[in-house]
């Protein structure tokens, strides 16, 4: 079973990120799109928030308290594997990227993404990772 | 990768993230030189404003702007005392927190002066002195009260 919202339904989105401009911005540009569950300040709240919510997508920053990113990913999969992930990243190595990405990220965006393109994107991941939890192969 | 490009997991997202990367820190300057000229002195990326106005509404941005006016004055007080400290690690963290802080609301020149006391952390860097440290809430300040009038504006 995945968590997809049923058609009209907005989908329903969890934020991770230690910053608290960027939670605004992001809680008050994607509401329109999706519905957001709840934001998340570390990697440990993160994994909470995703047992307690079921979301269907996550936005990660990549670098957060309490583990980081990776931390994030991996706890967030486990805790609601129906989670799609879209990583944020600022200007973080091409290895800490592959290594989200490897994780179980679906897609990465940088940090200043315009709204439209960054809600794209989640929809996007959204269908992607519910395609994929139904045919892994 | 354009904003219509498929999420993916592949071999080749690293290597589009670094030309992100690239392409980036080309953006930051550009900006600089084109708003050279501007009334801002470059103090603002006014391509950021156009976005931001265009796209939230003018609730919205108020919520920005608190957020933002609710945080620098933690971030300033952080900053100036992991220097005091010498705490690089500390320093360079509430750096980077800033730095994405400004990015997000097209504060420009904060961004940078951001940018350089992050690296300074990184680097363990000891030049990080008071004229710096003035230097950069001079920064901050002009870049609150611009953010104001720029985003808040009807």
């Amino acid at each position: 079973m995945t968590s997809v919202a049923p058609t009209g339904h907005r989908p329903r989105l969890m934020i991770a990120d230690d910053d608290p401009v960027v939670q605004s911005m992001l809680s008050v540009s994607l509401s329109r799109a999706f519905e957001v569950v709840g934001v998340a300040s570390d990697s440990d709240a993160a994994i909470e928030l995703a047992r307690a919510s079921q979301p269907d997508a996550a936005v990660v920053d990549v670098e957060m308290p309490k583990g980081g990113g990776l931390h994030a990913v991996e706890g967030i999969l486990e805790a609601a594997p129906g989670t799609a992930i879209v990583v944020l990243s600022g200007d973080e190595s091409d290895r800490v990227v592959r290594e989200l990405i490897g994780a179980g990220a679906i897609a990465y965006r940088r940090k200043g993404v315009p709204p439209e393109a960054l809600a794209e994107c989640l929809t996007e991941s959204i269908k992607a990772h519910a395609d994929e939890r139904l045919d892994p192969a | 990768m354009s904003a219509s490009t498929p999420p993916e997991r592949s071999p080749e997202a690293p290597k589009r993230a670094s030309a992100r990367a690239h392409h980036y820190t080309a953006r930051l300057t550009e900006a600089v030189h084109q708003a050279s000229g501007d009334r801002e002195g470059g103090l603002l990326d006014r391509a950021t404003i156009v976005q931001l106005r265009d796209s939230l509404t003018l609730e919205m941005r108020e919520s920005l702007i608190d957020a933002f006016a609710t945080s620098l004055p933690k971030c300033l007080t952080e900053i100036s005392s992991a220097a005091e400290r010498g705490d690089h690690v500390e320093l360079r963290r509430v750096a980077h927190l800033l730095k994405g802080s400004a990015a997000t609301l097209g504060a420009l020149r904060l961004t940078l002066t951001c940018q350089r006391l992050e690296h300074s952390g990184r680097d363990r860097d000891p030049a990080v002195n008071s004229g710096q440290l003035d230097e950069f809430r001079s920064v901050a300040s002009e870049a609150r009260e611009a953010l104001r009038e720029q985003l808040l504006s009807v």
